[in-house]
């Protein structure tokens, strides 16, 4: 690329290729386990209805041929909340997320307008929470971590509004 | 609360913006309501004698209920300037009151619309920035109320240039960065992209206040309309059907540019550019006269409009744009709304090279090399997911079905959409020069964004599978005013910009709004 009056040294500067992101908490992966098994179990339950009403045995392949995807589908899942990352540094927070369309997203401390904490039903029986940041750019939420423990969001939140008041009094 | 009123001086609009709320509360039927509207017509005009004195009542009725309403509307209008702030009262069933700091308003801008001039009244609107935050109408205050009220807030909103605005109010010429000819306004209703400008026309009925363009482009489809089903009915037969909806076209292609530049001489008719200390400050118009303000430190970008219209007159448009409430518009597409874009049409390459540093200091647009995407990888994505596939099946039932000279079209249709392809992937470069980043994009013309790097809000860096074997990204940039996209970009370049913008970012104490 060309980069031409440069005012800093492109080797010299920051790069956010070699953070190392932390995982989630490893309650969020039990967390995900139960939320499919949430959404699977039902629906699993449901489709032996066709087969006991009509006591055709082949019938059987519905519920096997759910059970299969339900397998496949809460795999992908579960690996997908595995390889998601966040990462805080001194001035911007990272996130990484995505199986196979990996994203990474960085939003820097002083373009957050404001930061959210939120944690449903299922994310309080785990102790979990997730954080959103707003800035002033693109779609509504622009960061959103999932699967923090609650004392972990609560730091995060508190660290960055420190962050975010003193951008401000600059 | 009682004993801060007494204090505050709560003041109300003229009694012609009683005709402001209504003019209001009409496009905002027509807006939300105009299927049933139309019923109405219709029931009206089958109706018996009855039926149709009836509807007239109820017509009166609903004329009525709506001044009164208007009336209410405007003596529940307040407004009050505190030190550092607006405060508005309004809504006669639903009561608000709305709170506005000077340092959070993007944009002020003074607008006389015909049925206000003769009373020597304008309308004075603030857009501001930030989550749910709303636009003010002060509709129906003195013109000299407005100018004063719009210098308190530039003066107040930054207390170092204060002293610099106070001292212009004659605005010496020197200040004149640009003005336009009637010839340069003529030229640019014809380089606007028509399409576009009946977008904009159409958004300016449905949103904004802007009488006159609204009457023009209701014209204009009102016109055409009639002309289509008149000569329909006239004569019948399936010849002379398509040779009148081609005479249609051709009406409607003829009429379009017309349209378009009454359109840009109503609205930009006698353009001038001021500058002022650190604000910008345009006026045009020519039965609404329309009074922006831009403050340099708001611009979030500038976007170089070329297309092939603007090509063949040498001219370029430039759009200045802020940031906006409602801008989570994606692909950065329009904001193209007059409030969050401050427009400076159809420039000479000087007036270009004059006025990018004026607004962009230490912007050298001239030095910009773009660095190109991934050639192969866009295209053969493109040709395969979005061109392919339909060819295939389309060329496959046909010469299936009918006969096999049908396959014939798919080499051509592959060679155009090749051609396409690369000559849009010819056009998107992306490039930095010092504290600022380029984007180019377009296809018969060329679109150029100029963003200061440390204006970035986030940056997001994409990647399939395929991408990351290839050492490719897809770059989204957001800003504050609109999002970019650079697709198939080499990583490396991708991480090295995102650093960079984030260098500046993180390094800057300036406020990015």
């Amino acid at each position: 690329m060309a980069f031409v009056n440069l005012q800093v040294s492109m080797t010299d500067l920051p790069t956010a290729d070699e953070l190392v992101m932390e995982p989630m908490a490893a309650a969020y992966e039990r967390e995900v386990k139960v939320q499919q098994l949430i959404i699977w179990l039902p629906l699993l339950i449901l489709s032996f209805v066709p087969f006991l009403l009509l006591n055709f045995i082949f019938l059987l392949l519905v519920p096997a041929f759910l059970l299969l995807l339900a397998s496949i589908i809460s795999r992908l899942v579960i690996k997908k909340s595995q390889v998601k990352g966040v990462a805080l540094r001194e001035f911007d927070v990272a996130y990484r997320s995505g199986l196979f369309w990996r994203k990474t997203v960085i939003v820097a401390f002083n373009r957050v307008q404001h930061v959210e904490v939120s944690s449903g039903p299922l994310q309080r029986k785990f102790g979990l929470a997730s954080v959103k940041f707003f800035t002033a750019g693109g779609s509504s939420v622009d960061l959103r971590v999932d699967g923090l423990t609650t004392e972990r969001a609560e730091q995060m939140r508190a660290f960055i509004a420190t962050k975010i008041d003193n951008s401000l009094t600059e | 609360m009682n004993e801060a009123d007494s204090s505050r001086n709560w003041q109300r609009t003229s009694p012609v913006a009683v005709l402001f709320f209504l003019l209001n509360a009409g496009r905002k039927l027509g807006t939300n309501g105009l299927p049933a509207v139309a019923v109405i017509v219709a029931a009206f005009a089958s109706g018996g004698e009855t039926r149709k004195a009836w509807m007239l009542a109820g017509l009166l009725l609903a004329g009525v209920i709506s001044v009164i309403g208007s009336t209410l509307a405007w003596l529940r209008f307040r407004f009050c300037i505190v030190e550092d702030r607006v405060l508005v009262r309004s809504g006669v069933l639903h009561r608000e009151e709305l709170s506005v700091e000077f340092g959070r308003i993007q944009n002020i801008s003074i607008r006389e619309p015909v049925y206000m001039r003769p009373f020597g009244l304008a309308l004075l609107s603030i857009d501001t920035a930030g989550s749910g935050q709303k636009e003010i109408v002060l509709g129906g205050i003195r013109k000299k109320t407005a100018i004063e009220l719009r210098e308190t807030i530039i003066a107040k909103s930054d207390p170092i240039a204060a002293d610099k605005v106070v001292t212009h109010s004659a605005l010496p010429d020197k200040s004149l960065l640009l003005s336009r000819s009637p010839k340069d306004i003529i030229i640019y209703g014809l380089t606007v992209n028509f399409v576009l400008w009946v977008m904009i026309a159409v958004g300016a009925f449905f949103g904004t206040p802007d009488v006159a363009e609204n009457f023009f482009s209701w014209l204009g489809t009102k016109v055409q309309f009639q002309d289509v089903i008149a000569a329909a009915e006239g004569v019948g037969g399936l010849f002379s059907g398509i040779l009148i909806l081609i005479g249609a076209m051709i009406v409607i292609f003829l009429l379009l540019p017309l349209l378009s530049v009454t359109g840009a001489l109503v609205r930009h008719y006698g353009y001038r550019l001021r500058v002022d200390g650190e604000t910008y400050r345009k006026n045009s118009g020519l039965l609404t006269r329309h009074d922006e303000s831009m403050k340099q430190h708001k611009i979030q970008a500038m976007v170089l409009k070329q297309n092939f219209v603007a090509r063949f007159f040498k001219r370029t448009n430039m759009q200045l744009r802020v940031a906006s409430a409602g801008s989570g518009i994606e692909n950065g597409q329009l904001p193209t709304g007059p409030k969050t874009t401050f427009l400076v049409p159809v420039l000479h390459q000087y007036e270009l090279n004059r006025l990018i540093p004026e607004f962009f200091p230490g912007c050298e647009f001239g030095n910009v090399q773009f660095s190109r995407i991934n050639r192969r990888r866009f295209s053969s994505v493109i040709l395969g997911l979005a061109v392919l596939p339909p060819l295939l099946l389309v060329t496959g039932l046909l010469s299936f079905f009918i006969s096999w000279k049908f396959l014939v079209i798919l080499p051509v249709v592959l060679a155009l959409a090749w051609s396409v392809i690369s000559r849009v992937w010819d056009k998107i470069g992306y490039g930095v020069v010092g504290g600022y980043g380029f984007m180019q994009r377009g296809f018969l013309g060329t679109e150029t964004t100029i963003f200061p790097l440390f204006k970035v809000q986030r940056i997001d860096i994409h990647q399939t599978p395929g991408q990351r074997r290839k050492k490719l990204a897809h770059l989204t940039i957001h800003l504050a005013s609109h999002t970019l996209k650079i697709p198939y970009v080499c990583v490396h370049d991708a991480r090295k910009l995102r650093d960079l913008s984030l260098y500046h970012v993180e390094s800057s104490n300036r406020a990015w709004y």
